[in-house]
């Protein structure tokens, strides 16, 4: 289907729509998306609202900001997404750039966790104090970040 | 608000098909179980505000972005130069074992 996004239309296939039955924080409107890809880098792509253009986030895989990181996902949730085993599920962060000062975090305490089997999303508050909702993002992926931007803005 | 008294096992009913039910009391801490449908979103109230605000700052700082993205980082018009597939999971812990291991 041809929908208005943040960037034009775009050709979405019904196939990779996401859909999230309980919107995410904030935001209980957003009910579908889709992750599109931000340039070529790999890690980083936009979660685009398909019912309303202008709303649009970054996203990472949050194991290359934290490469040990375990979403240890509450029962109840997990019930909620119907995931079966771990390997049908995938799991991406959202990222914040601070208005403040150039930071750029991801929040690892409330990732994104999509079942591929369904293509049901869920934003889930993790029950762990190791996870901070500003996880600062260093190295390649804050340069893959970075690339493309205009230097006068950033 | 409402406030009732409730004893250890008791349970309330919030509208059709939310149901809290008191599990146990110890000291000034409570421990309670929720049933609610998959389109409820149930998380510590301190959390789930923490967590609202996060995700307006990353909304208008992915605006941002997206004004100041050169061409390179938007997404093509045409759905075949998209990568829109969600890739495989690395570190979900294990839910099916945990079941199996409570049961």
């Amino acid at each position: 289907m041809r929908v208005a996004t943040a960037f034009g239309e775009v050709d979405i296939p019904d196939e990779v729509v996401l859909h999230f039955p309980a919107g995410i924080y904030g935001f209980p409107q957003l009910r579908r998306g889709c992750l599109l890809p931000y340039g070529a880098t790999s890690g980083l792509r936009w979660l685009q609202s398909l019912d309303e253009p202008s709303l649009v986030f970054l996203t990472v895989e949050p194991y290359l900001v934290f490469p040990g990181y375990e979403a240890d996902l509450p029962e109840y949730d997990a019930e909620a997404l119907e995931l079966t085993a771990p390997s049908e599920a995938a799991i991406v962060t959202l990222v914040t750039i601070s208005a403040e000062s150039e930071a750029v975090t991801t929040n690892l305490l409330a990732p994104i966790v999509i079942n591929t089997r369904t293509r049901c999303a869920r934003q889930i508050v993790l029950d762990s104090d190791c996870y901070l909702t500003r996880h600062l993002i260093g190295g390649e992926i804050k340069d893959d970040f970075h690339a493309g931007l205009s230097a006068e803005d950033w | 608000m409402l406030v009732l008294a409730r004893k250890i096992g008791e349970r309330i009913l919030i509208g059709e098909e939310v149901e809290v039910t008191i599990i146990s009391v110890r000291g000034d801490q409570v421990r309670i179980g929720i049933a609610a449908p998959a389109e409820v979103n149930i998380c510590r109230a301190e959390l789930a505000h923490q967590v609202r605000c996060e995700n307006a700052a990353a909304a208008r700082g992915a605006w941002a972005v997206r004004e100041a993205a050169s061409a390179a980082l938007k997404p093509a018009r045409d759905a075949a130069d998209n990568d829109t597939r969600v890739h495989a999971p690395r570190s979900v812990r294990a839910i099916r074992e945990r079941r199996r291991a409570r049961q």
